[in-house]
Formats: structure tokens, sequence, C-alpha cells
């Protein structure tokens, strides 16, 4: 028995010390495993690139003469948020593209005077894309901004009445003959009928197909430079730094005043390693707007109700037979280069694709995806990780295999993109009407 | 009395044989490996079936589970699907043929538009076919695709039934009623009548007349097995017919189901007419995907004749998920053949 003691009293030290030791080694464990690893050298330089100081410097629009011209934008803007440039008197571009929404609508499929198609994409950024909506199916922002003038379920308006307004609005005709010379004289009603114009109430469209080929090209050259002053705004409209962009920048200058790890909590920084990493989200959302700008095919369900949106490949047709596009007889592009458009993509290989949109804007702009299908994101990462198989064509993405903790971690990284616009606030709001004209910029 | 009997057995074999084929293939809709293909005169598309309210990206091929929503997709193998007119109906299966509804079925009906549920008028789909169509009723039905030729005015109709929501036995009840039928003639005229009245008679132990009396019975039941046992086999071993028909091509992957990014080898087995292994034959891959137009991103070779009409392929990959296609030429001393073998993954 005291032998017993004797021993015991001789291994209580030993035992106490190795306790401490494996206490230690634990600590040590979770202090490592709760640290997230630094970044390599080559993931610091992919987090380079999404960088929006790296965004480049917005090329000018050769389709569109006034892209850049700051009466135009001015003009752009009140147009912009003019009621009156719809059938009836209420809608704007703004009813859908809300500022406050990062100019998207919050709802699953926009709704106007009718419902539209599709989700309304936000505008922000949206000049640095060589193709406009879902589908493409517009090559120029000055294209685009003319379509849901006339579409029945958006603005439901006709370019001959929007002509008239025009030059009936002393600020609009002043400044639309500054920036395009004089306006047709549209008080002849014999060829100009109080409304007129193609792909709308069979009425209007009967009084366009009416009217000489001479007066309607007078007419669509009007429409047309509505949509070039529409665009000149709309290039104003981008994204400003998020704190995404802070943590790059601290991570890449390491001798910054704020150190990274103030700017993103651990689960962020996981999150945007599997972005960057085993997510696979780079091959499409790249650069520092985050999209490829290209189409793709991603397995979403149909909207209730509808057999599976085509996507691109309907979009390259419609765009290819559009008087508005690249090579039409309304753009400004002279040289007739327009390399996106001759060198597209078509067919089957882009069957019910759609374009990648930018991640800047998500803040605002649920519910997600091109009907909306998905409400918040957290679905989204569910969608991917799963990668169904595609009614039509072929899902492009793969099952991630990742975990429900890691789809939260992608997500919280995803809610860092998030920032107000860099868009100076006057461009932001419905503009005085007692300020109309005068440009301070 | 034996010649009786086997007459009978070979009857009931034949009738089985003879109509074991068209339980595979509905109408103009037909399975082919993996794939669900619909034949509609010369042309030929991929045909599937989703609800997606209620099971998502699921795909079916003919017969849907439930009523609602339904939304039925042709993605087209002949291209010339994409320049002519293609006019979708569902009409309610009233032929009194059920499965066994064909055109001419259809063509005898005199007021089509009063049993029509569905109906899409003629339109051109350039790249894919999609109809929608919200079942409100469970019940059974007949498609009719109709095609016009690109030049002529020939048309061309496909008819597939299927049923939707009914929680269909197939075909058990049909063979059950054969094989009682069969029984019944073999029992018959091998005596059994006369035998069960002098059995009743003499109380003899019916015991050990039991197998003998049943023994169409269970050559039914153990072909019906058989059938589906070897329906299922078909379906994870598929099997291609060569270009000339001569040669008989299956294949066995060495990961199953066929992985996506991974390099693996296959063994190919090549059989003729009569079914005897092909030996010594030199086998070239080539194949991708026609509907990305891209091909493999490897490059398979045949690296070893293993005996018994067996061939070694290997580094075999595909890089996404869809059909694929490879092309097989086939050379002996003898002849030489070609085989397309179509995968979905």
């Amino acid at each position: 028995m005291s032998r017993f003691g004797s021993i015991a009293a001789q291994i209580k030290p030993i035992i106490f010390v190795v306790g401490i030791c494996f206490l230690l080694l634990l600590i040590l464990l979770w202090w490592s495993e709760s640290r997230p690893r630094p970044w390599t050298q080559a993931e610091k330089s992919i987090l380079k690139t999404l960088n929006i100081a790296n965004l480049p410097v917005l090329k000018p629009d050769p389709s569109n003469a006034v892209a850049d011209n700051l009466h135009a934008a001015k003009f752009g803007q009140s147009l912009f948020f003019d009621t009156r440039l719809s059938g009836n008197g209420k809608v704007a571009c703004a009813t859908c593209h809300q500022p406050q929404r990062r100019f998207s609508d919050g709802l699953s499929k926009a709704v106007a005077l009718g419902q539209s198609q599709r989700n309304t994409p936000s505008i922000v950024g949206s000049a640095y894309s060589p193709w406009l909506y879902w589908d493409g199916r517009k090559d120029s922002q000055w294209s685009q901004a003319l379509s849901p003038l006339e579409d029945p379920a958006e603005q439901g308006s006709n370019r001959m009445y929007l002509a008239r307004l025009i030059s009936n609005d002393s600020f609009y005709a002043k400044t639309y003959v500054e920036l395009f010379g004089e306006l047709p004289d549209f008080n002849d009603t014999s060829r100009f009928p109080e409304n007129a114009g193609p792909m709308s109430y069979p009425l209007w469209n009967q009084a366009w197909l009416n009217m000489t080929a001479a007066d309607q090209y007078l007419l669509s050259q009007v429409f047309a430079n509505l949509g070039k002053v529409l665009a000149a705004y709309e290039r104003k409209l981008m994204p400003g730094p998020a704190r995404f962009d802070e943590y790059v920048n601290a991570v890449l200058h390491e001798d910054d005043t704020v150190p990274a790890k103030e700017l993103f909590n651990s689960q962020e920084i996981e999150g945007l390693r599997l972005f960057i990493g085993e997510a696979g989200c780079l091959q499409c959302h790249n650069g520092p707007l985050l999209s490829n700008n290209e189409f793709h095919n991603t397995g979403l369900l149909p909207f209730p109700g509808e057999v599976p949106d085509q996507g691109r490949s309907k979009g390259v047709e419609i765009l290819k037979n559009d008087p508005f596009n690249c090579l039409g007889p309304f753009s400004d592009e002279m040289s007739h280069q327009c390399q996106e458009f001759t060198y597209m993509r078509t067919g089957s290989v882009v069957l019910g694709s759609m374009r990648t949109p930018s991640l800047r804007n998500l803040g605002g702009t649920a519910p997600y995806m091109h009907k909306g299908q998905l409400s918040t994101l957290a679905q989204v990462m569910e969608h991917y990780n799963a990668a169904p198989l595609a009614l039509i064509g072929h899902n492009e993405a793969k099952p991630l295999g990742l975990s429900k903790k890691q789809l939260g971690q992608l997500e919280l990284f995803l809610n860092t993109l998030d920032a107000p616009l860099s868009t100076a606030d006057e461009w932001l709001l419905k503009p005085d009407s007692s300020t109309l004209g005068n440009v301070t910029e | 009395m034996n010649i009786m009997r086997s007459i009978n057995l070979l009857v009931s074999s034949l009738l089985f044989v003879l109509y074991a084929p068209s339980l595979l293939a509905h109408g103009s809709v037909v399975a082919e490996g993996d794939l669900c293909l619909i034949k509609i005169g010369f042309y030929t598309s991929h045909f599937k079936i989703f609800q997606p309210l209620a099971s998502k990206e699921r795909e079916f091929c003919e017969d849907i589970p439930a009523s609602g929503e339904s939304i039925f997709v042709m993605e087209y193998r002949h291209q010339e699907l994409a320049n002519v007119p293609i006019e979708f109906r569902i009409i309610n299966n009233i032929t009194g043929k059920g499965r066994f509804a064909k055109l001419e079925d259809v063509q005898a009906i005199k007021d089509i538009d009063a049993i029509t549920v569905f109906y899409q008028p003629p339109t051109i789909e350039p790249q894919v076919f999609t109809a929608l169509h919200n079942f409100e009723q469970e019940g059974n039905f007949l498609g009719i695709v109709t095609v016009k030729h690109p030049q002529t005015d020939q048309y061309y109709s496909a008819v597939f039934p299927f049923s939707v929501g009914v929680n269909s036995w197939g075909l058990i009840p049909l063979f059950v009623c054969f094989a009682l039928l069969a029984q019944l003639i073999y029992w018959t005229s091998s005596g059994g009548f006369g035998r069960w009245r002098i059995a009743t008679k003499t109380k003899l132990n019916k015991r050990n007349g039991f197998v003998i009396k049943c023994r169409p019975m269970l050559i039914f039941a153990t072909s019906f097995l058989l059938m589906g046992a070897s329906s299922e086999t078909t379906r994870a071993q598929p099997s291609w017919v060569s270009d000339s028909g001569s040669l008989t091509v299956t294949f066995k992957s060495e990961i199953n189901p066929l992985p996506i990014n991974q390099m693996h080898n296959w063994t190919l087995h090549l059989q003729d007419q009569n079914g005897m292994p092909v030996a010594n034959a030199l086998i070239t891959l080539t194949g991708g995907m026609p509907v990305h137009n891209h091909g493999f991103p490897t490059n398979p070779v045949m690296t070893q004749y293993l005996g018994n009409g067996d061939y070694r392929v290997e580094g075999i990959r595909f890089h996404m998920q869809g059909d694929w296609v490879l092309n097989l030429v086939i050379t002996t001393v003898d002849f030489m053949d070609t085989v397309l073998i179509s995968v979905t993954l």
C-alpha cells in the first residue's frame, strides 16, 4: 500500500506535465485552426484582378456620338425619371430601375403596364458590358433603352408620341436641337399621325405602316437619339468601392493604415477563399465587376407556367434582325467594326444560356436569376452546389459538394461586395425641374 | 401427348419472344441506351418530359407520375428538324389499344379535336422544341408529333402513348392472363381434366402433379423475371449495332456511373450476328459532344485484346455532363465496320 502510494506520488508530476502539454497543444490547434491561412502570392494576384481600383477607364462607345456629352447625360437623366414617356403617363425607366435598389425593382419579374418576361437587371456598371438584357439581344446601352419605351408590357408608348413629346417640351426640344440639330416638323398630321410605331398595338402599328419609309426613318432617328441620351446618363452609374475592395487593398499593401483582419472576419475570408478557389465562381464572375459578360446555362428551372427560356440562342437571332444594332443605320459606328457583334457565338452552344450578372449590385437586387426564381443568396448558393441537370441545353456548372458551413461563408463573403454607387448623388435623383438645363459638372 | 406438350410450350415461348421487344418500345418513343428517342418518320430527336413544380429537373421518358404542369422537350438529333414546322397534340387515349395504339388508330378517330387536351400549332423552333401543358386530370394519353418533309409535302407523325399519374401495373396483368391461358391449354391438352376427374374420385395426392401442371406458368414467371432483370441490365449496359448490322458492341466502364472529369478505362466487347466473340480486331476511337461541337478532351486508345471478344480501351475522360458520342472504327483482316455509341452523363 505504501509502495503504491510512493509510485503514485512519483507519477503525479509527470501526469501533470503531460496534461499541461496536451492542453497547450489543443489551444495551439484551435488557434491555428481559427486563424485563416495567409494568402499565397498566387491568390493575391487573383484578388488584385477583382479590386474595383482595377476597373479600366470606360472606353468610348463609338456607336453613340453623345455617349460622353454632359448635356446629353442631363437630358437623359430627365427622360429616365419622366413618367410621361409611357402609354398611361405613370411609368418611367426609374419605375423598374429604382436608384435606391441599385437600379432594380425587388420583383421576380418586372411589373409596369404589364408583367415583363424577365427579372429587372441592375443598370449599374452596365456600360462595361458588350451585351444588354439577360439574353444579350441588345449590343449597346442606347439600343437597349429604346425597347422598354415601346414594349406594351413596360412603358407601352410609341416613337411618334415620344418624338412629339420632345418637340413640345421646351427644355427637351432645346437640348435635342443643340445635340442633334433640328427636329422634323411633326405638325403635318397627314405625314405624322398622333401615335405610330412598330411592334406595339395593332392600331399604332398600322399607322406606322402607312407612313412613308423616309418619314419612318426620320422618326426612328429621333427615337434612336432618345436612346443615346438615356445611355449617356446610364454610363454615369458606376459601382463604388466595397468593404471587399478595402480588404484587398489592405492585403496587398500590408503597411496600410487599416489592418486586413479588421476588415474581414475569418468566415468572410474563408468565403473569399472558396470564391476564388474550390467553388469555381471565378469561371464566370471575374474581373472588377465580377462578371465575364458572357452567356452561360446554369440549369435553372423555368418560371412556373412557362417553358424553359432559350435565352441567348433566341437573343442572338433578335439582335441580328434589330435595326438598332451596331451595324444598323442608326449606329454612329462609322468604321463598321462591331467586332463583338461580328464574332458572337451562336447556335446550340448557347442554348438556354443567360448573361452573367455583376455581383457588385447584390444588395437590393433580390430576387435573383433571370426570372427571379431564387429569392435569397442562400438559395443561389444551394443551386450552384447542386448544379442540377438543365431542362434544355446543358448546365455548365458542376456540383460542388460544399458543406452548409462553406455555403454560408460564401454568402457572407458576397455581402462584402455591396456598396453604394460611386456616382455623385445628384445623378441618383429625379432632377429638379427648376435646375433643368443648368449643367454644373 | 408429348408432341402436343412440346408444341404447346413452343407456341407459348414463341408468343413470349415475339411479344417481348414491343415491351421496350411504346409507339414512336424508344429507349436507346440511357437516352429516350422519338422517331418521326426519318427524323430522330431526344425526347424528355419534366414536371418542374413537382419533381424539379427529374426527367421522364413517357409516363409521368402526377397531373399538373408538364414540359415536353425535344432536342434534335436530326438537324433538319430545326428548319421545319413541328406540330404537337395530346389527345385522350380512346383507341382502346392502350400502350399499343399506333398512327392508324389515331387516323381512324373521326373528331380528333373533341378529344384533344393540348394543341400547339406548327412552329419552327431552330434550337429546341418545348411545349407546356397543365394536366388537370390523370389518365392515359397519346402524344402526336407531326413534321413536314423539308422539301416535299410529305408529313410524318409520331405517336406515343403515355400515362399521367396512373399507377400502372404495366404489363403484369397481361402476363398473368397469358400464363393462366397457356397453363389451361397445357393442362387440358395433357389430359389434366381427365386426371382431375380420376383424382377427385380416387383422392389421389395432388401434390405430385403440381410441378408438372404448373410448368408453363413457371416458365412464364421465370422468363418474366429474367425479362425484368435483363431490361435492368440493358439500362446499365446497353448495346449498339454496327452500321453494317453485323456487329454488336457493348462496353463496361471500370467506374460506374460514368464519371465526369476523371480519367478511366473501358472494356469493349464485340460479337457477331451469331453472338460469337470477334477476336483480334483493331479499334480506333474518336468522338465528342455534337451538341457542344467539341471533341473529347483526351485521345482514347484501344491498348489490348483481352480475349473472348473483349478489348481494353484506355484514356477516356468526359469533361462535362450531357450527350456524348464515340465513333468506333473496327478493322479485322476480313472487314471494316463502324459503330456510333451514344452515352449521356
